[in-house]
């Protein structure tokens, strides 16, 4: 079906703590498309992509986002991730006393449906023994030794706590191992680049053009332009106060970096500053 | 129950006569203690009246007719291993262990076999009757039990498993265990405490008593899974002797409502004992735990963390005492609480009491309660785990952080596997 290989977002109003953050955002991604968003502090990217994963703390007053018929925004965050949705977080959580292998078997074992009936439960109904829901261990150890050793993570990680003691480049490359187990098929990355060094920076961009292909849609939300030399997006949009100002290739990135954000944005009426949308 | 009664089953087990005066003594404690009354610190948040002491009757524990059934197959890994109920006890141990002095039996048995050993113990009690009526009612009838003896230096690598094991039959049980490690002696220990459950409540009043002479080191697990219908008042404590260094770790899985004292004496100058415990509550569960850790010597240690997770109606309080008189100099303690909070009804309350009167002494106490942390619930849920999942996931990931503390290997594993049947209940 055509639809399933477009992400749709249209008219997304979301409010955080009764502020609206979002004030009507549509986007459309297609299937082996890099969008880059990018904007500066406080505009609403992070709002973005933590109301397309479901945080209840965002509320959606208005908008849709469509993906395979569905409106995601009606489902809770386990189903949308199960349906192929993935967000690489800017902030990832520490769990001390989780393992990393313990918690991906979990994941990997969800996405691929082992884990939950067609109906969204846990399965099955009575006691479940530990392991029972789960990918048979050598199958998965293989998968993720081989994952890991593509973005440089030392096997000792698969024993150690989430993100537990880790560094920031550390993170982020968890955050990336988790999107290659996934193998989503929209995968929103939020301020991946943001701590690292130029050589995390360049593991990580690896990583993420392995897994990018004609059966995935990518939204790379960045502040700076640094990204996009590694990652080349086919199409770059600018948010600025909850709305996108500007839409346009590769060289909106370019120009961006050149002029910095205060040319695009909107004038006090509510139209676009005068050289921001080219004759 | 009379004094009359008491005598005849005496006579029925053929009880030596230090043993008959002695729980004679401790019946008549337990005759002239009242209940102990709602005002008492220590029985604030239980009330003593609801106890099922109606359940109280002289069991017959294989009086008179011992016999030991040998396993022929025993768990792999460990250096001894008992099973010990009323209806039937197996125990097996590796043979060079037994010719050494190690001894591991079934209560009965041991006061036939090494009275000798067990009266210095036994007469010098530390389960003080004086410290309420159930203590006094457990050192007049109890019976059943185990007793364990590490003979001096001998280390033993691999650990030692118990089972104790109660049928529906038996609404009342009083068992003793008497674990005695004598000087640099090392030894890991590792007790399930299980009982089937049975139409109406059940009563136990156990008794536990460890004794860690100089320098040994010893490790000692307890895993309770006793059924959901019992009502637990039980009396653990343990002496730990000059640089001897005590693991304690118990693991509360069962029973319906409990009142548990932990009793750590550090007895000797550089004693040191570490005490790791975890409850979980679920249901309409209550869980009241007293912990003591009595410094009595120069310069030891104690580390106590104690947790629990509280789902449904589960209630629990905690309260742990450091207690570090005088000449207690260069005491180093820590005292920390933490719990999970997984419903709205679940209640948790920490009462920390440091009672100090020597200088130059290190003593911290922490608590912390809470419900599971939002974030950390998207994050995973962000992952495809169903809610359900994320919750039981990050719950057993705030009980590794104590398991991690237990001995590795084989002990931990145990652990987990235990709590993870709970969770999955």
């Amino acid at each position: 079906m055509a639809m399933d290989n477009t992400f749709e977002i249209r008219d997304l109003r979301v409010s955080v703590e009764g502020k609206e953050i979002l004030k009507g955002v549509s986007l459309t991604i297609r299937k082996g498309e890099i969008h880059a968003l990018m904007g500066p502090n406080g505009s609403g990217k992070s709002t973005l992509s933590m109301a397309l994963m479901g945080h209840p703390l965002y509320s959606v007053t208005n908008g849709t986002a469509l993906y395979k018929g569905l409106d995601v925004l009606g489902l809770p965050p386990d189903e949308r991730a199960r349906q192929g949705l993935f967000l690489a977080f800017q902030y990832p959580q520490t769990i001390p006393g989780l393992t990393v292998s313990s918690f991906l078997r979990m994941a990997v074992s969800a996405r691929r449906g082992l884990l939950v009936r067609a109906n969204g439960d846990a399965r099955p109904d009575g006691p479940r023994r530990p392991g029972q829901d789960l990918l048979p261990v050598k199958e998965f150890l293989r998968e993720l030794k081989e994952k890991m050793a593509a973005l440089k993570l030392d096997s000792s990680f698969m024993s150690r706590h989430l993100n537990d003691g880790f560094s920031g480049g550390e993170k982020k490359r968890v955050e990336i191992l988790q999107m290659a187990l996934l193998n989503p098929e929209f995968a929103i990355l939020d301020e991946t680049d943001s701590g690292l060094d130029i050589d995390a920076l360049k593991v990580v961009a690896e990583g993420v053009n392995r897994l990018t292909g004609p059966n995935m849609g990518v939204l790379l939300i960045t502040h700076y332009q640094r990204l996009l030399d590694y990652i080349k997006p086919h199409v770059v949009h600018v948010l600025m106060d909850g709305r996108i100002v500007r839409t346009g290739g590769p060289e909106l990135a370019r120009e961006l970096e050149a002029q910095g954000y205060e040319g695009f944005r909107p004038s006090a009426d509510g139209g676009e500053a005068t050289h921001a949308t080219p004759a | 129950m009379d004094r009359h009664e008491i005598e005849a089953w005496m006579d029925r087990r053929r009880e030596p006569e230090w043993l008959r005066r002695l729980r004679l003594e401790a019946f008549e404690a337990y005759e002239r203690t009242p209940l102990p009354a709602l005002q008492e610190e220590e029985w604030r948040r239980t009330d003593a009246r609801r106890i099922p002491l109606g359940r109280v009757v002289l069991n017959g524990f294989r009086d008179g007719a011992l016999h030991e059934e040998h396993t022929s197959g025993h768990p792999a890994g460990v250096a001894a291993y008992l099973e010990s109920g009323p209806r039937r006890t197996g125990a097996w141990m590796e043979t060079a262990y037994s010719k050494r002095g190690l001894i591991l039996t079934d209560m009965e048995l041991a006061l036939r076999e090494h009275a000798d050993l067990m009266r210095p113990h036994l007469e010098g009690s530390a389960l003080s009757l004086e410290r309420d009526k159930f203590a006094a009612l457990h050192a007049a009838v109890w019976h059943g039990g185990w007793f364990l003896r590490v003979p001096e230096g001998e280390r033993i690598e691999q650990p030692i498993w118990v089972r104790s094991w109660l049928p529906r039959s038996h609404r009342f049980a009083g068992p003793r265990t008497l674990i005695v490690a004598e000087r640099r002696s090392r030894v890991i220990v590792i007790e399930e405490r299980e009982s089937e459950p049975g139409a109406d409540a059940a009563f136990h009043c156990p008794g536990v008593e460890i004794v860690c002479g100089e320098s040994a080191e010893v490790v000692v697990v307890t895993i309770d899974r006793r059924g959901d219908d019992v009502w637990d008042v039980s009396h653990e404590r343990a002496r730990v002797g000059a640089s001897a260094s005590l693991t304690w770790i118990v693991l509360h899985l069962g029973t319906l409502a409990r009142k548990t004292f932990l009793e750590t004496s550090l007895e000797g100058a550089g004693a040191e004992a570490r005490m790791v415990g975890l409850s979980l509550l679920d249901g309409v569960r209550q869980s009241d735990v007293v912990s003591t850790f009595h410094h009595g010597a120069p310069r030891t240690r104690g580390d106590i963390v104690f947790g629990g997770v509280s789902r449904d109606r589960g209630r629990s309080v905690y309260r742990g005492r450091i207690v570090v008189p005088r000449h207690a100099r260069g005491t180093d303690s820590h005292l920390t609480h933490r719990v999970l909070l997984m419903s709205p009804d679940a209640r948790a309350e920490s009462i920390p009491i440091l009672e100090i009167e020597a200088n130059d002494v290190k003593c911290k106490h922490a608590a912390s309660q809470g419900a599971i942390d939002p974030d950390q619930l998207f994050y995973l849920m962000s992952r495809g785990l169903p809610r359900v999942e994320a919750e039981r996931t990050l719950a057993l990931a705030f009980v590794e952080d104590l398991i991690g503390r237990a001995p590795a290997g084989w002990v931990q594993e145990r652990l987990r596997e235990r709590v993870a049947e709970r969770f999955n209940r």
